[in-house]
């Protein structure tokens, strides 16, 4: 009685150090040199072959083509906006260095000891798809 | 008790040491040197004779030192050969040159000049000078060499004679079974030889893949250049002219099915355009009468006819012709290809029971098929 | 792997951007009254699978093609990808529309070849994403005509990729460059093959540093030349077109010096080559053979123990018509030949022969003496040159 309740008391104990439950049907030793000559073989090294139709293997060429003209337009357009930014500055800038010389070199001039606050949101290139936390929590 | 017999006892090492005589001549001695050395300063070996064997413009003989160094102190350049311990040797007789190459200006070179007047290293876009070195034989020396052969040539030499035998007496075997099919067109084909070895040579290129109105030519230009060549220069223009004229003709008359030439047949020549009017044709009837049904056997062999039909079709074009219009297992949509209701465990006679997807339901259903659906 | 990408990019991304561009818009790929019928694929059924998607028509194999499943929402993501790269080549063809007319107006000569470059490359852009241009040029070879732009700019992307990289590895390391020719800036490709040979080892065409024996180069090469810059003009009034081809031996043995002397093996001259007609083969030989050959065909037949010898052939663009009566063979210098004749290297093939058996059957068929034989071990004779 007593030997029966020690028994189940520790057998899901026991169960529980089995780390895995083997489920394949050759020999660990096997298992090991199988996954030994596996990771050595050539094929797992090389890129998989798409096993694809001719037809299926040209449409997947079109699509990536296309894919990469609608990639390069977008960067190219990023980079465009970017140029213009920067030259809308540089006109700003001469523009006020024609109308008032001593703001353009107070504004030029560099500022030692102040520190980029740290508080301030480090700026991006677009606003923020929530511009202002009503309910800040600290 | 006076107060120097109180503090006598602790004074008197000092008292002791200061009269001693030996601490005056001592000296401070920071680095050891010991009269008789240490067990360490005897390594020393003798000279290993390192440096330069040969000088600038002093000629040596193939495998002559030029150079003992320990490392690379010196390159290897043209014509010389490096050893394990970086040892440099001449690899061609010819003048010790010490030079610097322009594409690694950091390092000196040493060189071998096969003249003493060449200067090292050679211009980089000048023709390279070289030595040939082999000394001619003659008269009984020269045959002996020239039959000498290598262990693995005289290995092979059996397989290679058996091959050619083999070869040999399957040209001359085609060859006359050409002419024996040749002799039907004895009224255009004047010489049944050299029509039957144009055919051979035809097939033979055929079989390597070049397509037959480039065989053709070839066998032709083959045919020409050997005339050229047994005539030795002399004019072949009369023969040139006869064998053209018999190609034109031969080749306008007769042409084989060299896609299966095991059972292969002579037969009317037939012109591209033609050919390709028979082949639309033939597809076409394929088509709408031996495609989506069940054939019988007759039926079977009439499409495999039509499709081995001399002439017409390629190879590739016939095994493509094959797969579609007779497949090992028909497709299951095929009208008449699925009997339904069949009784699994006693099928009638003619069906086979077999499982397939059913897309559907997707189960796998058991359904009778006719035998005809399966190609053998 | 693929199903998960195709669902994630296609759908979304180039919808969203060609939704907007491709309507109304007048396909130029189906339209094929002023276009090469070359640009389009021939085969109907085909075509169809393609753009209309179904069970591929490439495989011919009823089961195969039963049991073949194209990737979940290929056609429609092709058919938007189709609509897209379309309007691209709209846009490259208003441009190449626009340049003609320049072009019919313009007379500097100057500005017309800049006109032509640019006009060429607009032809290639407009095509280079046609998918109809990509299957012909993947898996149908009859299809691959050399007088579109397009094709000839994926015939040297593909020559550039591999074929190029191998011949001039075996230039360099087997010094054909400098032994013969300071060097080769290589603007054409050259493919050599012997067709004469009757066993496909032989058949096809030669990589570049084989070893060949005597037998399977016994007859005239057929040397292809295709030419990929626009220079080479079709027409055959145009001096640019015409081509010289040598094949020499720079290692014949010569005793005198102890040294080597280049030999002439074969030469042809004024050849006319266009980017269609490209071949010098047997057919060409038959008709207009000694109109070319200026030095008549003899195959290279090393003698027992002189070591491997290079054939190298050397294929030069004439910048006028040359008449070469005949060339001494022996000792044959081919820089002073193309520096007399004022003629520009622009692609070059390299086999390589040694002795064997076959040598001297071939010698006597050519009429040629007994090789000389050489004792097998190197001696250490000073070179006397």
């Amino acid at each position: 009685m007593l030997s029966s309740s020690i028994k189940s008391a520790v057998l899901p104990v026991l169960r529980t150090f089995v780390r895995f439950k083997s489920k394949a049907d050759v020999s660990p030793s096997t298992q090991r040199v199988i996954g030994q000559m596996s990771a050595l073989s050539a094929s797992k090294k090389q890129p998989k072959v798409i096993r694809l139709s001719n037809e299926d293997l040209i449409k997947h060429k079109s699509i990536v083509n296309a894919w990469n003209l609608y990639r390069r337009r977008k960067v190219s357009r990023q980079r465009d906006q970017l140029n213009k930014q920067y030259q809308s500055i540089v006109d700003a800038m001469e523009d006020l260095k024609q109308s008032e010389p001593e703001l353009y070199v107070w504004a030029n001039t560099k500022q030692t000891n102040k520190k980029f606050p740290l508080q301030l949101r480090v700026p991006t290139d677009y606003p923020p798809s929530q511009p202002w936390v009503y309910n800040v929590k600290k | 008790m006076s107060f120097y017999s109180s503090v006598s006892e602790l004074l008197r090492p000092v008292t002791q040491f200061k009269f001693s005589s030996l601490v005056n001549v001592s000296q401070v001695r920071n680095a050891t040197k010991r009269v008789s050395g240490s067990r360490t300063n005897k390594n020393d070996s003798a000279g290993r004779r390192l440096g330069p064997k040969a000088y600038e413009n002093t000629f040596v003989k193939p495998g002559q030192i030029i150079m003992r160094q320990r490392g690379t102190k010196i390159h290897p350049g043209e014509n010389v050969g490096i050893g394990i311990d970086h040892t440099i040797y001449a690899l061609e007789p010819g003048y010790v040159k010490f030079y610097y190459n322009p594409f690694h200006p950091y390092r000196k070179y040493v060189g071998i000049s096969l003249k003493k007047d060449l200067d090292l290293p050679t211009p980089h876009f000048e023709p390279r000078t070289r030595r040939f070195g082999y000394v001619e034989l003659t008269g009984l020396d020269a045959t002996k060499e020239e039959t000498r052969m290598s262990r693995k040539e005289f290995l092979a030499t059996p397989k290679l004679k058996a091959l050619q035998e083999e070869e040999s007496a399957f040209a001359h075997k085609t060859i006359e079974y050409f002419k024996e099919q040749l002799s039907e067109y004895k009224d255009t084909v004047e010489d049944e030889n050299m029509g039957a070895e144009r055919l051979f040579k035809i097939y033979q290129l055929v079989t390597v893949g070049q397509p037959l109105e480039q065989a053709q030519i070839q066998a032709t230009f083959d045919y020409l250049w050997d005339l050229k060549l047994a005539h030795n220069g002399a004019d072949i223009s009369t023969q040139r002219e006869k064998y053209l004229n018999f190609v034109e003709k031969f080749d306008n008359t007769v042409s084989v099915d060299f896609s299966n030439l095991q059972d292969a047949k002579l037969f009317a020549y037939i012109t591209p355009q033609a050919r390709s009017a028979k082949k639309q044709e033939i597809t076409n009837k394929l088509e709408t009468s031996y495609s989506n049904k069940v054939l019988k056997a007759s039926e079977k062999s009439e499409v495999m006819n039509l499709i081995k039909s001399p002439g017409i079709f390629s190879q590739k074009e016939q095994t493509d012709l094959t797969d579609t219009f007779l497949p090992k297992v028909l497709p299951l949509d095929v009208p008449g290809s699925i009997i339904e209701d069949v009784d699994t465990k006693k099928p009638p006679k003619g069906v086979v029971i077999t499982r397939v997807y059913d897309a559907e339901t997707k189960t796998l259903k058991v359904v009778g098929r006719p035998k005809e659906v399966y190609s053998n | 792997m693929w199903r998960k990408t195709a669902s994630k990019y296609s759908l979304r991304a180039i919808h969203s951007t060609s939704k907007c561009l491709t309507t109304g818009e007048k396909k130029v790929w189906s339209e094929l009254s002023s276009r090469s019928s070359s640009l389009s694929i021939k085969n109907a059924k085909i075509k169809k699978s393609l753009f209309e998607g179904g069970k591929p028509e490439t495989i011919v194999n009823i089961e195969r093609k039963a049991a073949y499943y194209s990737p979940v929402d290929i056609d429609k993501t092709f058919q938007l990808a189709y609509d897209e790269l379309a309007r691209v080549s709209g846009d490259k063809y208003a441009l190449v529309d626009e340049l003609k007319s320049q072009l019919t107006s313009e007379t500097d000569t100057e500005i017309k070849a800049q006109l032509e470059k640019k006009l060429n490359k607009a032809l290639v852009d407009a095509e280079i994403y046609n998918p109809e241009v990509l299957y012909n040029f993947e898996y149908d070879s009859e299809l691959i005509d050399a007088s579109q732009p397009v094709y000839r700019k994926l015939l040297h992307d593909k020559w550039k990729s591999h074929d190029l990289m191998v011949l001039m590895q075996r230039l360099e390391q087997l010094h054909v460059i400098p032994d013969t020719l300071p060097t080769l800036e290589p603007k054409v490709e050259v493919k050599v093959k012997f067709p004469h040979n009757t066993k496909s080892e032989f058949s096809s065409w030669i990589v570049p540093g084989t070893v060949l024996p005597a037998f399977a180069v016994c007859k005239p090469p057929t040397i292809e030349i295709t030419l990929f810059d626009e220079t080479a003009v079709t027409d055959d009034s145009n001096s640019s077109s015409l081509y010289t081809v040598v094949l020499v031996n720079p290692d014949e043995p010569d005793l005198s010096t102890n040294s080597f002397t280049t030999k002439l093996h074969y030469g042809l001259s004024n050849v006319p080559l266009s980017h269609t007609d490209n071949q010098i083969d047997s057919g060409k030989l038959l008709t207009d053979g000694e109109e070319f050959t200026f030095s008549s065909y003899i195959p290279i037949l090393p003698e027992k123990n002189a070591q491997i010898q290079r054939a190298c052939l050397w294929v030069f663009r004439q910048n006028e018509p040359l008449t070469i009566k005949s060339c001494e063979r022996e000792s044959f210098n081919i820089r002073e030949f193309a520096a007399i004749h004022n003629l520009t290297p622009v692609g070059a093939h390299v086999w390589r022969q040694t002795f064997d058996r076959s040598v001297n059957a071939i010698r006597e068929q050519y009429h040629l003496p007994r090789g000389r034989v050489f004792h097998r071990v190197r001696r250490t004779d000073p070179y006397m040159g």
